[in-house]
């Protein structure tokens, strides 16, 4: 008789059902996921988690650390994911993880209040990390280049001169609402811009 | 994704969300993979701006002078003038100094170096100074009331004490000499 997978004991870590308990399991050595498949899930998926963990902590040495977790519990208890959902459960493991942190109380007021992408030059990236990034950075160049000029403006202020909305506003001369929009309008397209390559 | 949800996204992870949006955002995150995945994407779409930019920035033309940096660089020319003047005044020809009646020694002006006139060598300074900052010109570097260029053919009269400076015992001579006429120091 199989146990409905909602009734399965899930994992604290996790929140993936545990397989069944009463079937027969095989030893933990025999049962774990082996480093080289560690190492496989490290370098596709480390640096999507790295700035999902930024996103969330808006510290990238936090983020570092988190990714570090992940991929620790990956090896002792990855094997109790499916492997189709396995990057799905990555990033949940990270997300319990930045959770907890952010509730212990790690990540101070000050940083929260940091834009998320205002990250050190020496943060930790592996020589893939830096290939992948340099394919966003084009990615994102071409982009740019097809925003309408008020749009990138604005871009540029919010997110590599770090002013606020309003001090935007002012400095344009443009109603607060306006800079707003622009800004939607821009990230709509940016992120557009990327998902169609993710699609491609 | 949405337009509502990407900007709502955006908000998050540039910290601009109330405690409760922030909350509940965070609660959808837990549950909402393609939430997480959107997270991930504007912060490596924020990290890829910011590169972008900074390229932007560091390839194109010098930075426009600000007024603070051109009032600073005028401040800083207006001084060096002040002190060739100053120089100009108490060591050149027209000099009325009671230490020229000391101990003179008169020397030529120092021959142009390399070929290259002083008015060159003045010239030269001048260009790369307004090429620095455009906002001065060379008239304002170059205004008729400092024209060293005038005195290249003169003499400059060097007093004797520049000299003795060099030369120890004539140094000793004349801190002697002064010992004499100076008032002795009262000791307490």
């Amino acid at each position: 008789m199989s146990v409905p997978e909602q009734s399965r004991p899930r994992s604290p870590e996790s929140g993936e059902p545990r397989a069944d308990p009463e079937t027969p399991r095989p030893s933990d050595e025999t049962e774990r996921l082996s480093p080289e498949v560690v190492a496989a899930l490290y370098a596709e998926h480390a640096s999507d988690l790295r700035a999902f963990l930024v996103g969330v902590l808006r510290d990238a040495d936090l983020a570092g650390d988190v990714v570090q977790a992940t991929f620790v519990r990956a090896a002792e208890v990855g094997h109790e994911s499916r492997e189709k959902s396995r990057r799905g459960w990555l990033f949940r493991v990270a997300y319990n993880e930045a959770m907890r942190i952010k509730r212990r109380g790690k990540v101070h007021q000050k940083s929260t209040r940091r834009l998320a992408w205002n990250l050190d030059e020496h943060d930790g990236r592996s020589g893939q990390d830096n290939v992948l990034r340099e394919e966003s950075v084009e990615r994102v160049r071409e982009a740019l280049t097809k925003l309408p000029d008020p749009q990138r403006q604005v871009v540029r202020m919010r997110i590599y001169e770090e002013k606020t909305f309003a001090v935007i506003a002012e400095e344009l001369g443009c109603p607060l609402g306006t800079v707003l929009t622009r800004m939607r309008l821009a990230m709509k397209k940016l992120a557009g811009h990327l998902e169609d390559d993710a699609a491609d | 994704m949405s337009e509502e949800r990407t900007w709502q996204a955006f908000q998050y992870v540039s910290g601009e969300l109330t405690p409760d949006e922030e909350q509940a955002f965070e609660a959808e995150l837990a549950d909402d993979q393609s939430l997480r995945e959107l997270v991930a994407d504007l912060v490596t779409t924020c990290e890829a701006v910011c590169v972008v930019e900074s390229q932007t920035v560091t390839t194109s033309a010098p930075p426009a002078v600000t007024p603070r940096r051109g009032r600073l660089f005028a401040a800083s020319v207006a001084v060096a003038l002040g002190l060739l003047l100053a120089v100009a005044a108490r060591f050149g020809p027209h000099a009325d100094n009671g230490l020229a009646d000391t101990n003179e020694a008169v020397v030529p002006t120092p021959a142009p170096i390399d070929g290259i006139a002083e008015e060159d060598v003045l010239a030269m300074w001048a260009e790369s100074a307004v090429e620095q900052d455009p906002e001065i010109g060379l008239d304002g570097l170059l205004g008729q009331s400092v024209d060293l260029a005038e005195s290249s053919d003169e003499e400059f009269v060097v007093p004797g004490w520049m000299f003795a400076a060099l030369e120890p015992e004539r140094m000793e001579e004349m801190m002697e000499e002064a010992g004499d006429t100076l008032p002795e120091t009262s000791s307490n």
